[in-house]
């Protein structure tokens, strides 16, 4: 897999909540729709995906339900719960704030004496 | 929240694992065959994207096996997978698990039957609504130290003048005459304010309770009956309410009856309860206190404030009526507080804190155990450590397996409890358990199982816990590389169990010793001379009513002639009635001065047990006479009023002088003069503790009264007196009863029992600590002398002689018990004080029993090291030598 950078810990549960904020969907579907999002720009390991959907089921913030998918099978598809919603709020608060201070650090210049 | 949605998680998963196995595995190839599908429409052949989707999903098992994780499953499944293996290795060591499950079920289930009673006695609320509002009120003597019962008069004043009760009612439990039939029976019964029940929350099972009015001087007479009289007498007949009974020769109406589950155990086996008929006299009478008191505060009223309250109403009583109230304040105890006190509460502490000891003892026993058995597993442990299982892991599996064992010991021991809960409870006299809560019933109930539980899991692991740590500084290559399974005497095994010993020993000393002191009190009380021959003695109790017997000549002329009755009874040596009898537990005492000596102020002056007597007693109890003469018929109320004294009273007052003839002042004001005719021997009072008071006899023709004792000598051969007795008092008045008629044996017996009961438990206990001491001490040594087996042999080879060994062994072994012994009876001398008011002529620091049991125990520690040092000096040098 090419030259994509690592995702940071955690980052992985954030972008899940996100992308089934949006609508219910499957496993296959978040990783695509990931992808999609960042063009491209965050590889994830796939296997990696499910531990990360049970966990996140664990802890009440995302439900899943069997259902159909687009070509007919039975796929499981995951929701976002209230809890999760509250959770998702936070993280993308606490990730603004994180980007933002390292982008300031990273745009200093130096100063002229 | 959260965690109740991972536990809910948990369990679904737990429960529908297969489901949940499905599930994982139908939705990892959906997406597979998904990206497959994607990437053959790309253009890619199948067979390539196939193997494409498959590599890049990764492989499958430790995915799913990350899943199960992330579900909690993992942690269950290895907990499983542990208790499978502790199952198996309990049962690869027969010995040791039945070794260790039968200590720890034997210091479990004592702990368990103890705690029933602690449960029953003093943790379990009262069964009325709001208890903790309930307190018993005392009159309190503050010079003294003393709380005692209450005058009518002082009652109805703190009913009135206080603002923190709600209601404050007084109890007195009298013997009631009933008539059943033309037969009379004498019952205890109770008389009660008429708000009683009502202030308690309980409701009459049928009929009504007390009105108000029934307590007020003049009101007609009801009575209110317990279930068991209404079984018993009436044949639960629902008719019963309004029906007319004779109570003292009165008839009196019954107007209720109080449900089974009603028993108030400061009252005894009550079975009749009727208002108070107090008498205007009565009710201004402050001297004669004779009251029982409960009260209920009021809600929210802090038991300082009530106390304060009462307290108010005591100064002010004080200062109006100094004659009687001078010096008396209130006390208060919470009502459940003073039952558990009657029941034994403290007795059941200090039993308590020791079978807890007990345990501790157990625990230490099997720790031992684990951790000899945990270093002879070094070599599985170093293996496993080396295949890649965590320590954290290993350690996990080491404590499962040690509450496994803790668990079956919980599991038996609840046998072991059923059986001590049993034992304790039949080993109370009949006579004493009325006056405990629930009849002195005990049981093994939920209470106690969730009891049993929680000590199983805290001493688990606690004690699991540091042999399990133990293994954590195994050194995996040197076990490995040594290749073998023994470790030298002095690696930190050893260490470990020794300290465990001696913590042992010295929890075993204090057991020991505070059980050794109550059963030297228990052997002086057996050898204590009680001052009269209890041997064929009957007693039975005679109450005669107020309203027939209103006159002295009555009075006295119904005993003279009931003790002329008795004694021409087959088989009857002698007989006499008498006030007070020993061991009844019931005193009677004046206020006296020596006349021509100038008295002390009236509330200085000294105390005398004042007791009423036929003349017949002094022999009828084979009081010896010791100077004068003793009572006499010819006594009478018409001539000189003389009395007989004790010793103490005579050596009080006149160590060089002579008694006979001097004259003393007692009574109200000392307004009543006695000549003293004689001197006796001293008995034992109103019980085994109380010695040596000074004591008055009168002659009953002289003072007389209504409540006496009968004191019967039966010959050998006399046979069951009760019913001649019975004939007897019939004879002389065919309405009259007697009751409580018993052997002076059985009295003593009650009166003892306290000690008696404690004492069996904790010899019993002490015999157990002693033992697994003992096998504490074997086990360790079994130990360390199998770990140097070898260097025996090259000792023996070295010419040692096998004396030279065995005492090497023995003095190692009594050097770790003798540190052990020090502290232990170092310990035992902080805390042996604790059980004084339990002992009986014994110190706390009593120097023969601590010495005694230290003997004791160092003879079982010595043969405890000596048969393991007997079969080390027994090895063959060469083969000990070989061996490693």
């Amino acid at each position: 897999m090419g030259k994509q950078p690592d995702l940071l810990q955690g980052t992985l549960d954030m972008l899940i909540l996100k992308s089934v904020s949006l609508e219910p969907m499957h496993g296959y579907g978040i990783l695509l729709r990931i992808q999609q999002l960042s063009e491209g720009r965050l590889a994830i390991q796939q296997g990696s995906l499910y531990p990360a959907l049970y966990r996140l089921e664990h802890r009440g913030l995302i439900k899943a339900e069997w259902g159909e998918s687009d070509n007919n099978r039975k796929a499981k598809f995951y929701r976002l719960t209230a809890e999760g919603r509250r959770q998702l709020k936070a993280e993308t608060d606490n990730w603004a704030r994180l980007s933002e201070g390292v982008i300031g650090v990273l745009k200093a210049v130096p100063e002229k004496s | 929240m959260s965690w109740q949605a991972r536990c809910t998680s948990l369990l679904k998963s737990a429960l529908r694992r297969q489901r949940m196995e499905q599930d994982m595995d139908a939705e990892m190839r959906f997406h597979v065959t998904s990206y497959t599908e994607d990437l053959v429409r790309s253009g890619i052949s199948r067979q390539e994207a196939e193997r494409m989707a498959r590599i890049e999903f990764g492989r499958l098992e430790p995915i799913k096996e990350d899943c199960r994780q992330a579900r909690g499953l993992r942690l269950l499944d290895e907990t499983m997978q542990d208790l499978r293996y502790a199952g198996r290795m309990l049962r690869k060591s027969p010995g040791f698990a039945a070794v260790a499950v039968l200590t720890l079920a034997l210091g479990i289930g004592a702990n368990t039957s103890i705690f029933s009673i602690v449960d029953a006695w003093i943790l379990k609320p009262l069964p009325y609504p709001e208890s903790s509002r309930l307190v018993s009120v005392f009159t309190a003597d503050v010079k003294r130290n003393q709380v005692g019962s209450t005058s009518p008069a002082d009652l109805y004043d703190w009913r009135q003048d206080n603002q923190a009760f709600e209601t404050i009612c007084a109890f007195s439990t009298p013997i009631f005459t009933l008539m059943r039939g033309d037969q009379p029976e004498q019952i205890v019964g109770s008389r009660v304010n008429a708000e009683f029940f009502q202030m308690l929350g309980v409701r009459p099972q049928l009929g009504r309770g007390f009105l108000a009015q029934e307590d007020q001087p003049g009101a007609e007479p009801v009575a209110m009956i317990s279930h068991a009289l209404w079984q018993s007498h009436f044949a639960a007949e629902r008719g019963i309410v309004g029906k007319l009974i004779s109570v003292n020769g009165r008839s009196t109406t019954i107007i209720g009856v109080l449900p089974a589950s009603f028993h108030l155990p400061l009252m005894g086996r009550s079975n009749v309860w009727m208002p108070f008929a107090f008498s205007e006299d009565e009710l201004k009478s402050r001297g004669l206190r004779y009251l029982d008191v409960i009260g209920r505060v009021k809600p929210g009223v802090p038991f300082t404030r009530a106390a304060g309250s009462l307290n108010a109403v005591a100064r002010r009583l004080e200062q109006t009526y100094p004659a009687t109230n001078k010096g008396k304040s209130v006390q208060l105890h919470t009502v459940q507080e003073e039952i558990g006190k009657q029941g034994g509460s403290e007795q059941a502490l200090i039993i308590f804190w020791l079978v807890g000891c007990v345990l501790l003892i157990a625990c230490v026993n099997v720790a031992n155990l684990i951790v000899g058995r945990a270093v002879n597993r070094q070599r599985e442990m170093s293996v496993r450590l080396a295949i890649g299982a965590g320590k954290a892991r290993l350690l996990r599996q080491l404590l499962t397996e040690n509450l496994v064992l803790f668990l079956c010991a919980a599991a038996v021991s609840v046998l072991f409890a059923v059986w001590g809960v049993r034992w304790i409870a039949q080993s109370i006299p009949h006579e004493v358990r009325q006056y405990l809560p629930n009849q002195g019933v005990l049981q093994v109930n939920s209470e106690t199982l969730l009891y049993t539980l929680a000590i199983a899991l805290v001493t688990g692991l606690l004690f699991g816990f540091a042999p399990a740590v133990h293994c954590w500084r195994i050194d995996i290559s040197h076990n490995l590389k040594t290749g073998t399974s023994r470790i030298s005497a002095h690696s930190g095994g050893t260490r470990l169990k020794n300290s465990l010993i001696v913590g042992e020993v010295s929890l075993a000393l204090v057991v020991l010793v505070a059980s050794g002191l109550l059963v030297n009190s228990l052997l002086r009380m057996y050898a204590s001379d009680p001052g009269f021959n209890p041997n064929g003695l009957v007693t039975a109790q005679v109450v005669l009513s107020d309203a027939k017997y209103n006159t002295r000549a009555r009075v006295t002329d119904f005993y003279s002639r009931l003790v002329e009755q008795m004694q021409s009874l087959p088989g009857v040596k002698s007989a006499a009635a008498v006030l007070l009898i020993p061991y009844s537990g019931s005193g009677n005492q004046t206020r006296y001065a020596i006349d021509g000596q100038q008295p002390a102020a009236p509330d200085e002056l000294p105390l005398v047990r004042l007791d009423v007597t036929t003349p017949g007693y002094f022999a009828a109890m084979e009081i010896p006479l010791v100077r004068g003469r003793l009572l006499s018929e010819e006594d009478r109320q018409e001539t000189l009023p003389v009395a007989v004294i004790n010793q103490t009273m005579a050596q009080r007052h006149w160590l060089h002088d002579d008694p006979i003839g001097k004259r003393v002042r007692y009574g109200v004001n000392l307004k009543s003069m006695l000549t003293i005719v004689g001197v006796v021997k001293d008995t034992k009072g109103q019980n085994e503790t109380d010695l040596a008071q000074p004591e008055i006899y009168v002659p009953h023709k002289q003072l007389p009264a209504r409540s006496m004792r009968l004191v019967i000598r039966a010959g050998p051969g006399a046979g069951d007196l009760a019913n001649g007795i019975r004939q007897a008092t019939m004879a002389v008045d065919k309405e009259q009863a007697v009751a409580e008629i018993q052997t002076m044996d059985q009295m003593m017996e009650q009166m003892r029992a306290p000690l008696v009961v404690v004492g069996k438990i904790t010899s019993f206990f002490a015999g157990l600590t002693l033992f697994l001491a003992a096998l504490g001490i074997y086990g360790v040594m079994v130990y360390s002398v199998a770990a140097r087996k070898q260097e025996f042999g090259i000792r023996m080879a070295l010419g040692a002689a096998r004396r030279d060994l065995v005492s090497l062994v023995v003095g190692q072994g009594l050097k770790l018990a003798s540190i052990g012994m020090l502290i232990g009876l170092a310990g035992a001398f902080g805390v042996t004080r604790l059980l004084a008011f339990m002992l009986y002529q014994v110190s706390p620091t009593d120097a023969t029993t601590f010495v005694c049991i230290s003997l004791l125990f160092l003879a079982v520690a010595a043969l405890a090291c000596y048969l393991p040092a007997r079969r080390a000096s027994s090895v063959d040098p060469t083969i000990a030598l070989r061996c490693e």
